[in-house]
């Protein structure tokens, strides 16, 4: 379980459930929605409001991700979505205290 | 020596995202087309750059040219000697498929 | 806040400090060493995913630790000497440094103030660089121990940031201690 949930750091997020948690635009905190698609710096959101492009640098997330939810913060994961899993994977290797 | 790649780890990621993006796009192309498009455009990188290959039915599924997926009033199936021609009306692009010959049960 | 200390204590009275971390083997593990040969071989023999300190006594003992994986703290002993190259690698391979206290309760009148000066640059080269640093008792038996608003006002009598310790200090032990915890901010919640 802690496998998989460790490699939403390598996987793009696109078809998740996503909510802006903090943000230094106070307009964005409580955007929530599925993500449609995703660039390098931003994620495109579909709230009942309509599509929103939100930023991935300074904010942190909320993503839910088979019945659990984690908390990640944007600056982790400013790669274009075929990067992630490469970039990600390695992030992950390089942190200390982390099993593969 | 610098930090090894995972490679095993990156192809079974890259396996599960390709066949998730495939079934989205078949699922949104009569709403959204430009979506289905960048989705089938994601896959097909996603496949080059880890070389992890597509299924028959997967590859066959939209235009190489112009990467937008078949749906039943853009494209042009057409049956003559023993082929299947299919057109896509986006960018007049076609494409053969090979019959093979059936061989029946009763000899 | 969390003190990292080389004995186990017994009866001991409400110091103000959250949690304690002992290097005794179970819970985390020391190790010392007189040159990089006798690290390493050290370091293979460990298995598990523990927390891992170096008492570094020569710069080539902590300069090879610091390059190392699995370790994640550089203790603290008299004959320590942190030159301006060991601390720039540190922030990079983000390894935690610690400024502990007993040395100066150990040393004569004329050791202390070179110890001192010391501290001093030390304290200005990290706040250049944003390296992970710890504040500590550093102790070896219960004499040696104080209480947090102590340590705490005579480390930024000498000019560090006790906010950036207290954050470092907390990641170090919440990697091995807290099942949420994955990565700096990467974490499960329920």
């Amino acid at each position: 379980m802690r496998r998989e949930l460790q490699s939403l750091i390598a996987r793009d997020w696109i078809g998740l459930k996503v909510e802006v948690v903090e943000s230094p635009n106070e307009s964005e905190v409580g955007i929530a929605g599925e993500v449609v698609d995703e660039t390098m710096w931003t994620l495109k959101i579909m709230t009942e409001k309509g599509l929103k492009i939100v930023a991935k640098k300074g904010r942190t997330f909320k993503v839910w991700f088979m019945e659990q939810v984690v908390k990640i913060s944007g600056n982790l994961i400013t790669f274009r979505p075929e990067d992630r899993i490469k970039r990600g994977l390695m992030l992950l290797k390089r942190a200390k205290g982390v099993k593969v | 020596m610098v930090l090894k790649r995972d490679k095993e780890l990156e192809r079974k990621i890259a396996r599960e995202r390709i066949d998730e993006l495939m079934k989205r796009s078949q699922i949104y192309k009569y709403t959204s087309y430009e979506l289905a498009k960048r989705y089938v455009e994601l896959a097909k990188k996603i496949s080059m750059k880890y070389r992890v290959r597509m299924s028959r039915e997967q590859k066959r599924s939209f235009c190489k040219k112009c990467m937008y997926p078949y749906r039943a009033d853009r494209m042009r199936v057409r049956i003559k000697k023993r082929r299947v021609i299919v057109t896509c009306l986006n960018c007049k692009h076609s494409r053969r498929f090979q019959l093979k010959p059936k061989t029946s049960n009763i000899v | 806040m969390f003190d990292f200390i080389r004995f186990t204590p017994t009866d001991l009275p409400d110091l103000g400090f959250k949690s304690y971390v002992i290097f005794d083997g179970k819970c985390a593990i020391a190790l010392t060493a007189n040159n990089a040969k006798e690290l390493r071989e050290k370091l293979k023999k460990i298995k598990d995913n523990i927390l891992v300190g170096v008492v570094g006594k020569n710069p080539e003992v902590c300069r090879e630790a610091i390059m190392r994986k699995k370790v994640d703290i550089l203790l603290d002993c008299i004959e320590r000497e942190l030159d301006y190259a060991t601390i720039k690698l540190a922030a990079e391979k983000d390894v935690t440094i610690e400024l502990g206290l007993s040395k100066f309760l150990k040393s004569n009148r004329s050791e202390r103030l070179k110890l001192f000066d010391a501290l001093r640059t030390e304290i200005k080269v990290i706040n250049k660089f944003d390296t992970p640093f710890v504040v500590s008792s550093a102790a070896e038996n219960m004499w040696e121990m104080r209480t947090r608003k102590q340590i705490e006002m005579f480390f930024s009598f000498f000019g560090c940031n006790i906010l950036k310790a207290r954050k470092s200090a907390e990641r170090v032990v919440r990697r091995y201690f807290d099942k949420n915890y994955i990565m700096d901010g990467f974490e499960i919640l329920e």
